[in-house]
């Protein structure tokens, strides 16, 4: 069910502005302008299919403003697989070239330099300000259509919503719906109210009139914050399912020993994964009732920015190291805890991959790591058209015990066409699980175990998850030794690993 | 990888024993030109079928609201015994036959069905005066390629239509009535643009196949052996024969380093099929292990396909020597293992349908279900997977992903066999079931902890609800981690009435078991 939710939302919000507003207050715009920035990118994305190689060179255009101390925020979407990326202010000839200091891909958040600290000069830093109130005016500002002239467009805050974001896809954040016009080019612009950006431009429902999408300042903050180390941790990982209104049955309720009546919200634990912060304390069939003493109510939301928003929304804006306290029942008794939220050790992670992708290929075949990238492969329609033990494997790999122990799913992604891997068809698409009796952590560790094997000069056999039935794969170094390079240097390839 | 693995992998080798038996029980003749019977006198031999069917299952387990009367043919083999195929009849509640150019309706009776293979019997009922029928034998010599039938099928309703057809090749399909694939007669039809189901393949005046489905003008027809074999289980008693099987996993042995490693002659002087796995209850659990190459079967030397060679059609797939002679027949298979050769024997496992995953109704009955204070609860059957997709070769990709891995993996038949599985298909919203108005599809786990295998494992589960702070509930788990369905038993009884209210579920259609002896009534 849960992966449905996920899908549809995916393909409902769709479309990125890649490429803003008669201000309320007018008198600002002049002062701001000059803080506002089109963004030029050129770009190669990765072949997933043929990791070795790349796709085509694109260019594309974003917006984005000056937030002080030399950066630039925009969206990470705007500068993906960037080889080059320029500026352009608003009346200004001048073309500066500038690069990514850090990107916060599961939140579509980047913050951009420029290597002359003078070229910010006399520029006025557009400051961050709070979660604007329903129906309150904004105006979008930025660059659509990679046009050069700044553009100002004006509308209403619509709503407060907690919705997945087209880039990464797979994560949902707060956002902010506005009926302001939105192009693609607005991307990473500024959304202003009061001569405050209240949000960066970022997405829009195609399907859908007058509804644009905006990242909240809170979102923006907590990006900030996690970067104040030098390093960019990630988003908060909850990593636990809860239902929503279950606790309105009075069944459900007897069941759980909820005979307190003052206690009228809560929510039901359902899964929780090893790897949730929340593993040490919660437990399957616990009712959490509260977050930081803001009440949990039945339909899983707690109070936030004068609305009611999903308790996920809530966490999610919280910092890897920050604390939380949780009030929640099991078998009828009220507990209070306060946990530190703790990064989870190396797993596995459903997840689009915006890095090149890791490879290694030995005579003819090619290994590489299950990543949503990589299932996409499979076309616009690959929820039905990737194989079912992918679509098994990336969204229920905890279930699988095989997989579960995994950092990541290495599978036989393709066979180089050549005499030697004529036989191997079968075996693609499969995860390896073992190399003979080794099982295998990662596509580093499977790669440092075959070199071994290959070393050992005798064949050896790769096992693939739930590969019974036709059984496993054999490599013969002594007959892959001899047509390793020959394939390499038949498809040039030049880089046999990369990791 | 990308197939549909739970059919493949038994029934090819179910395949490979007709194939088998085609081989074995008839002896092929060389090819003529048919002489067949005019079509004045095929209308006394080749009826009209009007069937009164249940097609496929509405929106609950127990509506059938697509009802409607199928016109097919029948073939007189006897002054009063019918055969036609399967799909015919399936989901039928009453049967005529008519004659081609009168009105007059004959009403019949289904007397023996064997969906596996898709050919029923039908006969008139002795109520009623039969009419004059001018019936014909089964042909019993087998065709070869090349060889010419006559095809008989309805033009209009007073109209026979003849055609000429030619046989072209055997070739493996999965009937429309079963999980079996079975090969069959394919023949060449050119003039002909729709082929009637059951339409009779002639000659020599004799039956030579019937035809099952057309696609282009290839016509796919179940041969003569087929239907003998069916028409003397008929004639026994109908006790069918169970298929034999392994019980193991075999797979094509390609690859050169593999035949290397495995110490197999080269120059396909030892040739053979790899077995991959072996299940625990299989005959030769303690005689073959993985990694063994199964080079003969019963003396009949296999390829590194598992095919053989047969004469007039060639290759023929079959890892199926070892089904060939039914369930509990010994076989002998030699075996390569590690370099040596090694004959072992055993009595090959009965085959049951049961075996598979999800149950197939072609009869269209009612599927056990019940509801339970408004959460309907049913086997997972074939009707219910057509919900998703019309086309069950698309199951793999269609299904919510935990029914297709039950499908092609968890549940394979070789280890997890003869169980049921369920699902809570919907919700009936009442005033009771708050919250849970969004469950659907949701494959059961266990209820009231214990594990749901069966119907009447189901049943038995409900007597026994779990207490918990002084109150008994139903607790119903799901695989997939939802938070379990649960009722207090105090307010399923309540639910259970307004479901039935409201929803205006006819209880003559609809079980409501008694839990606690207090609600509905028991079940049958």
């Amino acid at each position: 069910m849960q992966v449905r939710t996920q899908i549809s939302a995916f393909f409902y919000i769709v479309f990125l502005f890649i490429a803003c507003t008669r201000v309320p207050l007018v008198q600002n715009l002049s002062t701001l302008r000059s803080s506002i920035f089109r963004i030029t990118v050129t770009s190669q994305a990765p072949d997933w299919d043929k990791p070795w190689t790349n796709e085509k060179v694109i260019t594309s255009y974003g917006s984005g403003f000056y937030i002080g101390s030399q950066h630039i925020l925009t969206n990470a979407h705007v500068v993906k697989f960037a080889k080059q990326i320029t500026l352009k202010g608003d009346r200004d000839p001048n073309i500066m070239e500038a690069h990514v200091t850090f990107v916060a891909n599961d939140c579509d958040l980047a913050l951009l330099t420029v290597d002359d600290p003078k070229y910010f000069k006399g520029k006025t830093p557009i400051s961050l300000g709070e979660v604007p109130e329903l129906s309150s005016k904004v105006t979008t500002v930025g660059y659509p259509s990679g046009n050069q002239e700044l553009a100002v467009t004006e509308g209403v805050v619509s709503r407060l919503a907690y919705r997945t974001y087209s880039h990464p896809a797979l994560s949902k954040h707060l956002l902010i719906q506005v009926d302001s016009a939105q192009n693609p080019g607005n991307s990473g612009g500024p959304v202003l109210q009061n001569g405050k950006a209240i949000g960066i431009a970022f997405q829009g429902a195609r399907t859908l009139e007058s509804t644009n999408f905006v990242i909240p300042i809170p979102i923006v903050k907590r990006f900030l914050r996690d970067i104040e180390d030098g390093h960019y941790d990630g988003e908060m990982q909850l990593d636990l399912s809860y239902s929503e209104d279950l606790l309105l049955n009075p069944s459900v309720r007897e069941y759980l020993g909820m005979s307190t009546p003052n206690i009228t919200g809560g929510v039901t634990i359902g899964h929780i994964s090893p790897w949730s912060p929340f593993a040490a304390v919660l437990r399957e069939y616990d009712v959490l009732l509260a977050l930081d003493s803001l009440e949990v109510a039945t339909d899983g939301t707690v109070p936030m920015f004068k609305e009611r928003l999903p308790l996920d929304a809530y966490i999610d804006l919280k910092n890897w190291g920050d604390k939380i306290s949780i009030q929640y029942m099991r078998s009828g008794s009220l507990h209070n805890e306060t946990l530190v939220l703790t990064p989870p050790g190396s797993h596995f992670e459903p997840r689009l991959s915006f890095e090149k992708p890791k490879y290694v290929i030995y005579a003819g075949h090619v290994f590489t790591t299950l990543t949503f990238n990589y299932l996409l492969t499979f076309g616009r329609k690959w929820y039905d058209e990737a194989p079912l033990l992918l679509k098994r494997a990336f969204w229920d790999f905890e279930e699988e015990k095989d997989l579960a122990r995994m950092e990541e799913l290495v599978i036989l992604s393709r066979r180089l066409p050549h005499k030697y891997t004529k036989y191997s068809g079968v075996y693609l698409n499969n995860i390896v699980v073992s190399i003979d009796d080794i099982a295998v952590q990662n596509l580093s560790h499977f790669n440092t175990k075959l070199k071994e094997k290959i070393a050992i000069g005798k064949p050896f056999f790769l096992n693939f998850w739930r590969g019974e039935k036709m059984g496993p794969l054999l490599l013969d170094p002594r007959q892959g030794e001899k047509v390793h390079q020959q394939i390499l240097q038949e498809q040039n390839i030049e880089h046999e690993i990369y990791l | 990888m990308n197939c549909l693995k739970n059919f493949k992998t038994h029934t090819i080798l179910l395949a490979s024993m007709w194939l088998l038996f085609l081989v074995n029980v008839i002896s092929p003749v060389p090819s003529a030109l048919a002489q067949n019977a005019s079509p004045k006198s095929m209308k006394n031999t080749v009826l009209i079928l009007k069937a009164d069917v249940k097609k496929n299952l509405g929106a609950y387990p127990w509506e059938f609201p697509h009802s409607l009367t199928v016109n097919s043919l029948a073939v007189a083999i006897d002054h009063n015994l019918f055969i036609t195929l399967a799909e015919n009849i399936s989901g039928g509640m009453g049967f005529q036959l008519q004659k081609f150019g009168s009105p007059d309706l004959f009403d019949a009776e289904v007397i023996y069905t064997n969906y596996e293979v898709n050919i029923a019997f039908l006969q008139i009922k002795k109520s009623v005066d039969r009419p004059i029928l001018n019936p014909i034998k089964i042909i019993d010599t087998a065709l070869t390629p090349l060889d010419i039938a006559d095809i008989v099928d309805r033009r209009t309703h007073s109209e026979v239509d003849f055609h000429e057809a030619s046989l072209r090749s055997l070739s493996l399909g999965r009937s429309s009535t079963s999980y079996f694939i079975l090969p069959y007669h394919v023949f060449d039809a050119a003039t002909l643009a729709r082929v009637t189901p059951g339409a009779p393949f002639l000659r020599d005046n004799k039956l030579a196949a019937l035809a099952v489905m057309q696609k282009g003008q290839k016509i796919f027809a179940l041969g003569a052996p087929i239907i003998d074999k069916v028409l003397q289980e008929y004639l026994q008693g109908g006790k069918k024969n169970s298929f034999g099987d392994l019980m193991l996993y075999a797979h094509p042995l390609e690859s050169p380093d593999l035949r290397a490693y495995l110490k197999l002659r080269p120059g396909g002087v030892d040739q053979g099929i790899l077995v991959t796995a072996i299940a625990k209850k299989s005959p030769f659990s303690d005689k073959i292990k993985a990694f063994d190459v199964i080079t003969h079967v019963n003396g009949t030397g296999l390829n590194y396909y598992g095919e053989y060679e047969q004469e007039h059609f060639g290759l023929v797939s079959l890892a199926a020597l070892l089904s060939g002679y039914g369930g509990n027949t010994p076989v002998s298979l030699d075996i390569i293992r590690q370099g040596s050769k090694v004959h072992v024997e055993a009595a090959l496992a009965p085959f049951s349908s049961d075996k598979f995953t999800f149950s197939f109704k072609p009869d269209r009955t009612v599927i056990d279900h019940i509801i339970l204070g408004g959460a309907i609860i049913q086997e997972i059957n074939e009707d219910y997977l057509f919900k998703f997709d019309q086309n069950p070769e698309k199951w793999e990709e269609n299904l919510p992903v935990d029914l297709a891995m039950l499908l092609s993996y968890q549940n394979d038949p070789y280890s997890h066999a003869d169980r049921t599985y369920f699902v809570l298909r919907e919700i009936l919203p009442n005033i009771h079931v708050k919250g849970y108005e969004r469950y659907r599809n949701l494959v059961i786990k266990s209820i009231n902890n214990q594990g749901a295998n069966s119907f009447q494992g189901l049943m038995e589960s409900l007597k026994h609800p779990v207490s918990m702070n002084q109150k008994d509930f139903l607790v119903i788990e799901f695989y997939d981690h939802t938070f379990p369905f649960i009722m207090a038993q105090e307010h399923l009884g309540k639910a259970n009435n307004i479901v039935k209210e409201k929803y205006q579920i006819n209880e003559d259609a609809v079980f409501f078991p008694a839990i606690s002896s207090k609600v509905g009534r028991e079940i049958k």
